[in-house]
């Protein structure tokens, strides 16, 4: 994609992993997060975000991953944005339905804070 | 000699009883002749003899009577001198043998003369002379001589003596003068038969006198004849002569007359003498021979009857004898066969039986015969059998020829379950009734041992708690029990009329074609397989079940039919789920405090959030080397739990294997580093090509490394080698200089949490279960997975990859290079 990787909106339910995520994107891959603790919450904020990338996390309660993409697909903002998800559950049969989703692909939780970001950058840029 | 008497055929013992017979009889008859012959010459000899014994006497006494009255002549004349008439009547002059009387004195004068002499003019010189020439008082006998007398010439015979003076000198001659033919006057006194002869012969070889039938003969010359001959040896005698008067063959006796110097002959003529016996012989010989015709009638006609006799007779021998045999093989096939034979009256009398009827019945030899039938029949058939044996006897044409199963009665009372097979049959008017007998005990309980265990295989055919379907070899459903029927929701009917394709999901049906097919590939392979799998019920559902298939084949081998036990595993798959729902859960349940604390420790170590005292730093370090062995261990749990599932899943693609190794080699640089190891790897420019799952080889790749790297001297070096193999496989080779694989360790190297040893494992940080996920992987990759190792020169750890089919991409990539 030739465009930049800028603003990821990013949808984690668990605190401590919210906090470590964001340093590591933010400090360590420069990136902009929106960082928000729910489905309902990336909804929300999903509007005003910029979002260049979703960055989702699949079991979160409420709304899960998928169910959130879903939601955030039928909103014009982010009717097209490329996604990621970030979870533990990395079998290939799930990873075959994220990728069916339309994801770009996923980070495997637990992820190590100083490559997550090349990671990312790395899908982002194969996605293109 | 007695193999040819053998082969004598009658018609030779016949002809030779004939040709013995005949000859017996010829010599027999010649025998008798020839004894008849000399007992008729005998006799004719003795008859003979006696005649010439008579013809002897009768001359000698003749001749006596003669000497007798000379002598008185002489005496008178001594006495008288002349003059002496009719002192000869006194004499008895006998006119018949003496003719006349005369005594000569010295000088020759006629002193007496009586009869002829009287009468005629005899000259008496030659009488005269000998008497005064020859000595002796003899009787002197002279030869006939004719004599004139007044009616004939006569032949007269002269007897004379010499009449000799006191001092024995000549005195004369007183003689007679007889008649010859007196001699010969026997022959007729006899009344002998005219071929018969009589000789009276002087000893100086004259014949007085010989008559032969009517043939007289006086003074013959005898010499040279046979009886002069004989005399000379012997005074009597008999031979065989041919009559010098008439050449008639005569038997001759002679004899001397012992008083004065003659002999008598009398002859009888052989063929009077034969001719009887000649007749007899003739008459013996005609006998002889019609007694041969008889014979040989006889004979003949007793041997052709004997022949007709022998012939009917071997005839009869020999229908004896094929009747024999007949009865014997019979009587073979009977107590050969393997059932009882018994033969029985109408009545149920028993007839006979044959062994085995014995053996069946326990009976000994001899015991059977005799008994009725009822007797081997327990009650509760007699009743049967009377009926039946009532059919025989009344209307044998109903009787209804099969087998019949009865209970049967053996000599000691004990029963036995028995099957006979009857039939009635009539031989020469006698109607009986035969029966085979067979103990059937064994067969039945075979029977009901066979009907149980079927029993039993029905029962479980049908009552299994798993479905059970025998498919034929295309695939068509042959028997199914009633748990197939429920799982899949059809009646047996329906399922009857379908096959394995109908429970068969759309997204299988290739495969499961493909397995039917492949199963019959190979005769010599057994067949089975077993698989989860999906399977249509009747209302079109989809059910998980647990599904084996096998092949069944016959005796000789061939494929029969397919066993196909289904078992609905929807519960067992809904478990699975939940566990696997579960272990996914719990794993990341594990791993997001896990992600928060690889977070900050990271951020931490990577100075992101300040930089740290040295010992702070170095603490940080400590707990995130933690934290990565924390994670791996979660990890190597779940791939663990998920191998032992079957869960674990792959996404395989073809791949160059040698970006993975680097991959691979990159995530390990921070381990290998740490440990004072230098990586190294080795791998052609060509690509090299597997099917593979990406992140599980690497998985593998980091695994074996990782092992590598922590059993590395330190400072050491290990090698990665990528090749490929002869067979176009894909190989890839770790190898450390370590201190080799342990012999007691061997064995157990790709078992789960197995490790060297305890200590050593705490030391190097590893899980125990890193090698057989390996192998796992490796496995459902469908490669190999082995090691070479050596006591301190180090281990190599291979893994082989069957060769992938080089995709376009990769083609075109080549092309390119």
């Amino acid at each position: 994609m030739a465009k930049q990787l800028k603003r990821i909106l990013f949808a984690e339910d668990e605190d401590e992993i919210r906090t470590v995520a964001k340093i590591a994107l933010e400090a360590v891959g420069g990136f902009e997060l929106v960082a928000c603790a729910s489905g309902a919450e990336a909804i929300a904020a999903a509007p005003d975000a910029r979002a260049d990338l979703l960055l989702l996390d699949v079991m979160m309660p409420g709304m899960d991953g998928p169910a959130t993409l879903a939601a955030l697909r039928g909103m014009p903002a982010t009717a097209h944005t490329p996604v990621i998800f970030m979870t533990a559950k990395v079998q290939p049969a799930e990873v075959a339905r994220y990728i069916a989703l339309g994801a770009l692909g996923v980070i495997p939780k637990p992820f190590s804070p100083m490559q997550v970001s090349d990671a990312i950058r790395r899908l982002w840029e194969k996605g293109g | 000699m007695t193999a040819a008497w053998r082969r004598l055929s009658p018609l030779r013992a016949s002809a030779l009883l004939v040709i013995v017979l005949t000859a017996a009889l010829w010599a027999g008859t010649w025998q008798r002749a020839r004894v008849e012959t000399e007992r008729a010459l005998a006799a004719a000899d003795r008859a003979n003899s006696n005649l010439a014994i008579a013809y002897e006497e009768n001359a000698s006494n003749a001749i006596g009577a003669v000497d007798q009255l000379l002598r008185m002549v002489e005496s008178e004349y001594r006495a008288e001198g002349h003059g002496m008439h009719g002192a000869i009547d006194e004499w008895q002059l006998d006119h018949d043998l003496v003719r006349g009387v005369a005594v000569l004195d010295s000088d020759g004068k006629v002193q007496i003369a009586e009869g002829d002499l009287a009468t005629m003019d005899v000259d008496l010189s030659t009488v005269f002379e000998f008497h005064r020439a020859t000595p002796g008082r003899d009787l002197h006998i002279g030869r006939p001589g004719l004599v004139k007398t007044t009616e004939t010439l006569e032949l007269q015979l002269p007897i004379s003596r010499r009449i000799e003076g006191p001092d024995g000198s000549f005195a004369g001659v007183v003689l007679a003068m007889t008649d010859p033919g007196f001699f010969t006057a026997f022959y007729r006194r006899v009344g002998l038969a005219p071929t018969a002869q009589v000789s009276l012969i002087r000893r100086d070889g004259f014949a007085l006198a010989r008559q032969a039938g009517n043939l007289s003969a006086y003074d013959v010359d005898m010499h040279g004849t046979t009886v002069f001959e004989r005399l000379a040896s012997n005074p009597n005698g008999a031979f065989v002569s041919l009559g010098k008067m008439d050449r008639t063959p005569r038997l001759m006796n002679y004899r001397s007359i012992p008083r004065y110097p003659l002999v008598v002959m009398v002859g009888t003529s052989m063929e009077e003498i034969l001719a009887p016996v000649r007749d007899r012989a003739r008459l013996y010989y005609l006998f002889a021979v019609a007694a041969s015709a008889l014979i040989a009638i006889v004979v003949i006609v007793i041997t052709r009857s004997l022949a007709r006799q022998k012939r009917d007779f071997e005839a009869v021998v020999l229908a004896q004898g094929r009747l024999r045999a007949s009865i014997a093989s019979q009587q073979a096939l009977t107590e050969n066969m393997a059932g009882g034979v018994i033969t029985a009256a109408t009545d149920g009398t028993i007839l006979s039986v044959n062994t085995a009827a014995r053996d069946i019945y326990g009976y000994g030899p001899g015991e059977m015969v005799g008994l009725r039938l009822p007797a081997l029949v327990h009650e509760s058939g007699r009743e049967g059998l009377s009926r039946d044996l009532g059919i025989i006897r009344e209307s044998p044409g109903k009787f209804l020829h099969g087998s019949r199963e009865f209970i049967a009665l053996r000599k000691d009372g004990t029963t036995f379950e028995a099957e006979a097979l009857m039939s009635s049959v009539e031989i020469e008017g006698t109607r009986s009734l035969i029966g085979i007998v067979h103990d059937v005990s064994v067969r039945k309980a075979l029977e009901a041992g066979q009907r149980r265990a079927e029993a039993l295989y029905r029962a479980t055919f049908d009552q299994a708690l798993v479905g059970i379907l025998h498919t034929s070899l295309d695939g068509r459903f042959m028997r199914v029990n009633r748990t197939a029927c429920e799982i899949l929701g059809y009646t047996g009917a329906e399922m009857l009329a379908r096959g394995y394709a109908d429970i068969t999901h759309a997204e299988d049906q290739e495969a499961s074609a493909a397995r039917f097919a492949s199963s019959r590939a190979d005769p010599e392979r057994p067949f089975e397989y077993h698989a989860t799998r999906r399977v249509l019920r009747k209302d079109g559902s989809v059910l998980w079940a647990l599904s084996s298939l096998s092949l069944v084949r016959t005796d000789r081998g061939a494929p029969d039919f397919f066993l196909v036990m289904i078992q609905d595993i929807t519960e067992l798959k809904r478990v699975e789920e939940m566990k696997d729902e579960f272990v996914s859960t719990v794993s990341h349940e594990l791993r997001t405090p896990l992600t928060s604390i690889r977070g900050s420790l990271g951020l931490l170590a990577g100075g992101v959030v300040g930089m740290l005292p040295d010992a702070a730093r170095n603490l940080v370090l400590i707990a995130e080397r933690g934290c990565e062995r924390l994670i791996r261990l979660v990890n190597d749990i779940l791939d663990t739990e998920r191998i032992e599932t079957g869960q674990l899943q792959f996404e395989l693609g073809v791949a160059e294997l040698r970006p993975l190794v680097e991959r691979a080699m990159e995530s390990m640089e921070g381990f290998a580093q740490a440990h004072h190891v230098t990586l190294r790897m080795e791998a052609p420019l060509a690509p090299i090509l597997a099917s593979v799952d990406a992140d599980r080889f690497i998985q593998v790749l980091t695994n074996l490394m990782s092992n590598a790297v922590k059993f590395s001297p330190q400072p050491g070096a290990v090698d990665v080698t990528l090749s490929r193999s002869a067979d176009g496989s894909a190989r890839l080779e770790v190898r450390d200089r370590g201190p080799g694989i342990p012999g007691e360790f061997q064995a157990r190297v790709f078992q789960r949490f197995s490790q060297a040893d305890a200590s050593s494992a705490r030391q190097k940080g590893g899980t125990g279960l890193g090698l057989s996920i390996a192998k796992a992987i490796v496995d459902h990759l469908g490669g190999t997975i082995g090691y070479r190792t050596h006591p301190d020169a180090g281990t190599v750890f291979f893994v082989q990859l069957p060769a992938a089919v080089e995709s376009r991409a990769a083609r075109v990539a080549e092309m390119d290079s």
